[in-house]
Order: C-alpha cells, then structure tokens, then sequence
C-alpha cells in the first residue's frame, strides 16, 4: 500500500478506539470464568487490535520474534500450572485456589491466543509467492 | 418467530456473498453473515459462541481475507499483435507501445506487478485461458483493452481512462456468464 491511500480520518479514529478496544479485551480475559467469554475470546480481540494497526501502518512487525518466544513460553507455562494444581490435589482445598486457578489459565490462555494469532497473521503478511522477505 | 427471520437473512446474505461479482463486496457479505450468525447464536442462547463468531467471523477473517486480495498482484496482461511475425522474435525487445508504459506506470500506482505477454493468438483463444487480466489489440492505431467485471484493478484501470478521456483507447468489459 502506497502512502496515497494512508488515510488520517482511519488513524485518529484508531487511535482514540484502541485503548477502548484493548480494556474490552481485558476485560472479556478477566471476567471469562463467570460471563460469557474467556481467556480465547479475549484473546481474539486483542488480536484484533493488532490486526487493525495493520490496516492503518501497513509496516511489518519488529516485534515478532517476541511474540514467538512468548507463544511457546505460554505452552509451556499452561500445562506445568495444570498439572501442578492436578497433582498438588489444590482441587480439593477450597475454593478460593479455584477462582484463583480459573482466572490464571483465562490470562494465560489469553495471552498465548493473542500472540499466536498475532504471529500467525504477520507472518502471512510478509510471506510472498512462497518466499519470506 | 424472530429467529426465523434471521435465518431467512443469514441464508440470503450467503446467497449474496457466493453470487456477486466482485471479491471484496463477497468479503463485506460474509462479515455480514458472520455477524447475523453472532446475533442469532445469542437468541439461542450462546453467548458464549456468540463472541467468538462476532470477533472472528467478522473481524479478524475479515482482515485477512482483506490483505490477502491485497497480495493478489501480478497482473497478466496479453498484447496481441497480429501483423507480428513469429519467426523474428528480436525485434520484439527494441519497440515498445506507448500504451504499455501507461499501464505500467498505474501498475507501479498500485504495486502491481505487470506480466506482458506478446501473442499472435487468436482473441477468443486468450479469453478461454484463465488468469488473464487484461488483453490489448490494436486495430489500425487504436487500442482496445479488455478486462473483466471480476477484475477489479482492471475496472479501475477503466475508471481512470475514461476520467483522461483519451479517444484512441476504448475499453470492452467482459461478464461472465457462469
């Protein structure tokens, strides 16, 4: 995309709806255990985000490198806590540990599906004809 | 009874979406859809589905669906020529048409990547093949350009000459009658 068709009206309209739009992500991540929603419907949206920054900058990501680090240190991370609260037995305890354990995988789960879904689509982006740039 | 009704509009907004004509309205219909489909999930309570459809379906497929009509650039373009000798083919490099360097230059305005292929094939022949994007033919130094009402770079490409309203190039739009 050419410089031409950067449009200001789309960028100050982006940037006065991120914040709007990364709360309501957060939000949808924090409050997953109780309403509808989660950790990989909060995620989402947050990819959206990215998504859309892309629509107004369209400039590869510096970042990107991060975001695949941060991807598999999420996996990682998610399966030692569930195992660890398994086999701790924290299950039976009370049910604070409960709450505590259902909103840890919701931001977890958040996390890891943002930065995944973000990996993924830059790097469709900069792929081409088979070839990475 | 309210449920009905959406149906009834899910299932025309699909229709909509397979049967236009152009890529990027198919994309608009189906976040359209998706959408709908977000909205009827929560009458049948599944709010929880419902999220999901709504930021997937219509935003984030959406979005690719948008940057990948986006990387469709190479633009085929066939020059027929039919005084043109098959069996000298060198001198073919040296002349250039001037109404080339004009195509060029919009395919530079849009990141396109023009693909010129010289042919003495016949019209017909060519429009049978796919992936064509535009063909040239010169009948007595007049260009006549054909493009597709699919194509949508092509359209604008029309668009543009008729706004400069050069006189020796007409336009001949293609529909497809599938």
């Amino acid at each position: 995309m050419n410089h031409e068709t950067h449009s200001e009206i789309l960028e100050d309209i982006m940037f006065l709806i991120y914040p709007l739009i990364l709360v309501f992500g957060v939000y949808i991540i924090l409050t997953g255990p109780r309403n509808p929603g989660g950790g990989f419907q909060g995620g989402a949206i947050l990819v959206a985000v990215f998504m859309s920054r892309y629509l107004v900058f369209p400039i590869s990501m510096e970042s990107l490198n991060f975001l695949k680090k941060l991807d598999k240190i999420m996996l990682i991370i998610l399966i030692i806590t569930a195992v660890v609260y398994l086999f701790l037995g924290l299950h039976q305890t009370s049910d604070l540990f409960k709450v505590i354990y259902n909103t840890l995988m919701n931001v977890l789960i958040g996390i890891k599906v943002g930065s995944g879904l973000t990996v993924v689509f830059y790097t469709f982006i900069d792929i081409e004809g088979g070839q990475e740039n | 009874m309210i449920e009905k009704i959406f149906f009834v509009i899910l299932i025309v907004s699909a229709i909509m979406a397979v049967q236009t004509p152009k890529m990027r309205r198919a994309v608009v219909y189906l976040a359209v859809f998706s959408a709908l489909s977000a909205f009827v999930y929560i009458l049948m309570g599944a709010p929880d589905a419902a999220l999901a459809e709504a930021v997937i379906g219509s935003t984030i497929s959406t979005i690719i669906y948008l940057a990948a009509l986006q990387k469709y650039k190479v633009f085929m373009i066939y020059l027929l020529d039919e005084k043109q000798d098959t069996h000298h083919r060198e001198h073919i490099s040296h002349r250039k048409d001037p109404i080339l360097t004009t195509i060029e230059d919009f395919c530079t305005k849009r990141e396109l990547e023009p693909l010129i292929v010289y042919t003495v094939d016949e019209l017909d022949f060519i429009k049978e093949k796919p992936g064509w994007d535009l063909i040239v033919t010169k009948v007595k130094n007049r260009y006549v350009l054909h493009g597709r009402e699919q194509n949508y770079h092509a359209m604008a490409l029309k668009d543009e000459w008729e706004k400069e309203k050069k006189k020796k190039v007409s336009f001949v739009i293609e529909k497809e009658h599938e």
